[in-house]
């Protein structure tokens, strides 16, 4: 009896002891000593926990321009550069060198040089070139008349000097049936001295150092080639897609004149694009991906990792050839651009043990894509880490599958992370629920840091960029590094001349020109997606946790896209041009993510600003465009050291930032607008054959059957621009939910089964549900 | 046959060896239902009381009062009450009724039987594709109604919903209670039938007085059953409309299952209190009217 009460009094015990356990809030990380200090991190923790990493030391290379299509040789690296002079309008290719083992990094002339003027009759054009054991290089030429319409293709031995030895017209050895031109995409060189070339779809041919065809291969099961090397044994090896589907790797076979499948990629690199496969020093093969560098065991297929790129402080993006130097050494070249003001640096790789580098303290950056970002967000990453002695940030991908459903995993490990108060420090905002997160109080609000950090302030960026990243609670949550404004343009007849208009008056409109196509391409269901993304926070109080369905408003926008056709057929010839043009199609949609997009459309509208009227989207304020942003980072409310993430965020839109950087896509900051512009504007001329000044356009579209010439542009139209800008409104924040509600209950409206009023009715309750929840 | 204790009033070696070794037998049982069963529980009540989980801080009874304000929650609340009120008293009747007459050996008795049974039977997602093609705007009821020269209704997305869900929770539910009343009714004590019959008592009194009163712990039973499942029936709507219904058929279990959707851990937790809180009354209450109705049964 006595031991009864015992034991159910110790059971009461335990049970206690959970409840009041599970109260505390304990626990957190140890630092190295064992001692809970927030924001130390020790040596374990960097780079993953691995042992060995590839350090690398940079040097830059002296050389500024066009720079392509390398090749290694001994240590020598060699690219066919290019120059278009104005005066003159001559383009010239140069065939360089530049010795990697040097001090200072310079290329040297190697011996091919090719012009072609705007009055030669004929030109000459390198595309791909092989450097042989010998020295001397063999290069595949283009060669066209002035009109382009004959093109011939060329086999082209010069000497270390320059002099040609031999010269071959291949044209008709590397013709294709049923194409006029073969363009030649990858050449390489085998031991033997022998040229393989190839045209990335259809054939491979072996030619020898003369130019004389040797044998042909068709290319089968593969498409769309990647890369083209040769690895230790010779199997000259490309890789691609699989007709299949995925990766495929397939090795040339000249004796059954066919592609063969060559290996399975399994392990680290199973499922990855293959960029490029290199051979080692000591004959290892190795292949290259967005995102490392693998080992390949060429009898089993199976790759290990060797390095990740943004552990040795690399943006894949940049990466133009990577080379094995030495044991356990590697080389990258790499180029910040592809414009005549690309900056270049060759990298060098080596081994070395993480106890042997630096200990930074570790800033986790977590991303769902793939690579840990574009080329901007790469580039942000790895010019942090070079420059701070005392922070590193470490990219944590979240979307690790591939597949339909890659993207919803993706998303639950982040939300759990974050609920466990594991998720990363720093938050790739691209793809991510900003207005739920920030409600539970999960982001950081910005605000403070822009208003205290000296270097920063919230004047230096565009009012209606801040505006759209700031949720409804006030909280700013990241500000992105560029953004785009949409809006619609019309006519001026048709539409009239006030930027802007009521869904009363774009009803009208749309009633009145019954009979033309609305919109290009678009359906019923496109013209609710574009008439809601950026209007449907009119509805919605946020603040009240209330929605106005049922108005007239609402069952206008309805009745307004139930006027677009219920399906658009297919076109394959994308011409939305074409019916501003000939005034058969009503409205234009305008994405303009940079200055030369807002001047395409008023190249659409006949290049005249007095003819047309950016309308915007129907809705009751401003001028009726929108702002949408995308990227951008977010920090993380329970990161340890939120000013050492800041650091980091603020680095991705710093003026310096906007500068590396070679996007012309609109900067979140105005003075990397400002400076874009003023490049921009500065015209190009020549002198045509009446001796008379021409302006040269500096972009060309083409868009069906149309051509669109962008030239500088003027004062005006940067002042109109800017003025779209300023007064566009923040784009609400796309709430999956709502519009999924509205999709589907107009679908009913949209199918004939409902009228307009009893689907606002259905929508108006369910969003009223959904809102009641959040409340 | 009595143990040794029992007889003589003290435990044996034996009997205190055997207690001493079961207690160790059945702990792994006992972690595995404190784990999985009373320890999440706790963490329950632990998330209904701290602001979010990464501050942990103790908000004691705020989020019970914010819940209680909420406008969804109040709607679920309403209409899960309104529904089980419908649904599980016509359950109950229905099936009785249903046991009654197949126990009356009509012919085809079993074949009935087995008509009655058979939703059970079927996966939840085809019930429901039936269902979808059946209520549908376009569907075959509405077919039949403007046949009849009557006017499409929107069973799914209108008021008239809450009778669509009412009529799948009963064609998929009759069954099982019917069996449960069958078996009951097979049961009863036929001697004490034919005193009353002896004592010319009708048969509305025979089943009033005599049959109901020895069913009263099946009944409760059913009754018990049947409030569960309708709680349950959650998934049928969940499959039929999605998140967020039409207002009339959002339920308890909509409000839970968005907020653990939104990581709103806090409403989530004290909403699943709540409804425990309701469901211990409710039962009890039951008990305590069956005690009452079914005491002389036990005695």
């Amino acid at each position: 009896m006595r031991k009864q009460k015992f034991l159910t009094k110790a059971l009461a015990m335990v049970l206690a002891s959970a409840m009041i356990l599970s109260l505390a809030a304990c626990g957190g990380k140890d630092g190295k000593d064992g001692e809970n200090k927030p924001g130390v991190t020790t040596e374990a923790e960097q780079y993953g926990g691995k042992e060995f990493v590839y350090a690398a030391s940079f040097m830059d290379v002296d050389y500024t321009g066009y720079l392509d299509n390398g090749h290694i040789k001994d240590n020598y690296y060699y690219f066919l550069g290019g120059d278009y002079n104005e005066a003159t309008q001559i383009y010239t290719q140069t065939l360089y060198k530049m010795d990697l083992t040097a001090g200072k990094i310079a290329p040297e002339e190697a011996g091919l040089k090719t012009s072609a003027g705007i009055n030669d009759t004929e030109a000459w054009f390198a595309n791909n070139f092989a450097v042989l054991s010998d020295g001397s290089v063999v290069v595949q030429q283009r060669k066209s008349s002035m009109n382009g319409d004959e093109l011939e293709n060329w086999l082209v031995h010069i000497d270390a000097d320059g002099n040609e030895i031999s010269k071959k017209n291949i044209t008709e050895d590397v013709k294709i049936e049923g194409v006029d031109y073969s363009y030649i995409s990858a050449m390489i060189a085998t031991k033997d001295d022998e040229i393989v070339l190839n045209d990335g779809q259809n054939k491979v041919w072996k030619f020898d150092k003369e130019g004389n065809l040797l044998a042909t291969a068709d290319i089968k099961g593969i498409q769309w080639i990647q890369s083209t090397g040769i690895v230790s044994d010779g199997t000259i090896v490309l890789t691609g897609w699989g007709e299949e589907g995925g990766q495929q790797a397939c090795k040339v076979n000249f004796d059954t004149k066919s592609t063969e499948k060559w290996l399975d990629f399994t392990g680290d690199a199973e499922g990855l694009d293959i960029e490029e496969v290199l051979v080692g020093k000591n004959d290892q093969t190795y292949v290259r991906t967005a995102d490392a560098l693998f080992e390949l065991n060429t009898e089993t297929g199976a790759t290990t990792e060797v390095l990740k790129w943004l552990d040795s402080d690399i943006a894949s993006w940049d990466i133009r050839q990577v080379f094995c130097a030495e044991e356990d050494e590697f080389g990258v070249i790499m180029g910040d651009g592809y414009e005549d003001d690309a900056q270049y640096e060759v990298g060098i790789l080596r081994k070395t043990a993480v106890a042997d580098m630096p200990v930074k303290e570790i800033i986790t950056l977590g991303t769902f894509s793939y690579s840990g970002g574009g080329s901007d967000s790469q580039k942000a990453i790895v010019n942090f880490n070079r420059k701070s002695d005392k922070y590193r940030v470490e990219v944590i991908p979240y979307m690790v599958e591939e597949g339909e459903d890659a993207w919803q995993k993706a998303v639950e490990a982040f939300n759990n992370d974050i609920l466990a108060g594991t998720g990363p420090d720093v938050l790739d905002a691209s793809n991510l629920n900003t207005e739920r997160l920030t409600s539970k109080g999960l982001l950081v609000d910005l605000n403070e840091y822009l208003d205290k950090d000296p270097d920063v302030s919230r004047d230096d960026y565009f009012k209606s960029v801040l505006e759209t990243n700031t949720s409804k609670e006030g909280t700013l949550y990241c500000i992105p590094n560029s953004f785009t404004v949409l809006t619609l343009a019309g006519w001026k007849e048709d539409v009239g001349d006030k930027q802007g208009w009521t869904v009363d008056e774009a009803k009208a409109v749309f009633e009145k020109n019954k009979g033309k196509d609305y919109m290009y391409m678009t359906d019923r269901r496109s013209a609710l997606s574009m008439l809601l993304f950026t209007n449907y926070d009119q509805f919605i109080n946020w603040k009240e946790g209330t929605c106005n369905f049922n108005n007239d408003d609402f069952t206008n926008l309805l009745e307004i896209a139930n006027m677009f056709p219920k399906e658009t057929p297919n076109n394959d010839d994308y011409d939305p041009a074409g019916g501003i043009i000939d005034h058969t199609t009503l409205i234009y949609e305008a994405y303009m993510s940079s200055m030369n997009e807002y001047l395409l459309t008023k190249a659409i509208f006949g290049d005249d600003a007095s003819k047309f009227t950016l309308i915007g989207f129907p809705g009751n304020e401003g001028n009726g465009a929108r702002i949408s942003t995308n990227g951008g980072y977010a920090i993380n409310a329970a990161a340890k050291n939120k000013d050492a993430c800041w650091e980091f965020v603020k680095s991705f839109i710093s003026p310096d930032a906007y500068k590396a950087s070679n996007t012309w896509q609109i900067p979140s900051l105005r003075s990397a607008f400002d400076a874009q512009l003023e490049k921009l504007m500065v015209p190009e001329t020549y002198v045509d054959e009446n001796g008379e000044e021409q302006q040269v356009a500096s972009l060309g579209y083409g868009m069906g059957n149309h051509t669109f010439e962008i030239f500088p542009p003027t004062q005006e139209d940067v002042d109109a621009f800017m003025d779209l800008i300023d007064n566009a409104r923040g784009s609400i924040n796309y709430d999956q939910f709502i519009y999924g509600i509205i999709e589907e209950e107009a679908g009913a409206f949209f199918d004939g089964g409902k009228s307009a009023q009893d689907a606002a009715a259905v929508i108006q309750s369910r969003i009223q549900t959904y809102l009641d929840e959040n409340d | 046959m009595r143990t040794t204790k029992q007889l003589t009033g003290k435990a044996t070696k034996f009997t205190k060896k055997s207690k001493r070794s079961s207690r160790w037998f059945l702990t792994p049982s006992f972690l595995g239902v404190f784990l999985f069963f009373v320890l999440p529980f706790f963490v329950v009540i632990y998330y209904s009381m701290v602001n979010n989980p990464i501050a942990h801080e103790f908000v004691f009874l705020d989020n019970f009062a914010r819940v209680a304000r909420n406008g969804a929650f109040q709607r679920a609340v309403r209409n899960t009450a309104v529904f089980s009120a419908i649904s599980v008293p016509l359950a109950v009747v229905l099936s009785l009724l249903l046991a009654v007459v197949l126990n009356q050996r009509l012919p085809f008795h079993s074949q009935f039987r087995t008509a009655f049974l058979s939703p059970m039977m079927v996966p939840v997602a085809s019930i429901v594709l039936i269902w979808q093609v059946l209520f549908h705007y376009n569907g075959a009821v509405n077919d039949i109604i403007v046949n009849m020269g009557g006017d499409k209704i929107d069973w799914l997305k209108s008021d008239k919903a809450i009778f669509v869900i009412v009529i799948l929770f009963l064609w998929k539910n009759l069954g099982y209670n019917m069996i449960m009343f069958m078996a009951a009714l097979g049961n009863l004590p036929t001697d004490l039938i034919e005193v009353a019959e002896l004592e010319s008592a009708n048969r509305w009194q025979i089943f009033v007085h005599i049959k109901l009163r020895y069913m009263s712990s099946t009944i409760l039973f059913v009754t018990i059953m049947s409030l569960i499942s309708s709680f349950k029936v959650f998934r049928e709507v969940y499959l039929l409309t999605e998140d967020h219904p039409v207002e009339n058929i959002y339920l308890l279990q909509h409000f839970m299952n968005n907020m653990f959707g939104n990581l709103d851990y806090q409403k989530l937790s004290s909403a699943a209190i709540y409804m425990s809180l309701a469901m211990i009354v409710i039962i009890g209450v039951l008990f305590a009217i069956e005690n009452h109705f079914g005491k002389d049964v036990e005695e």
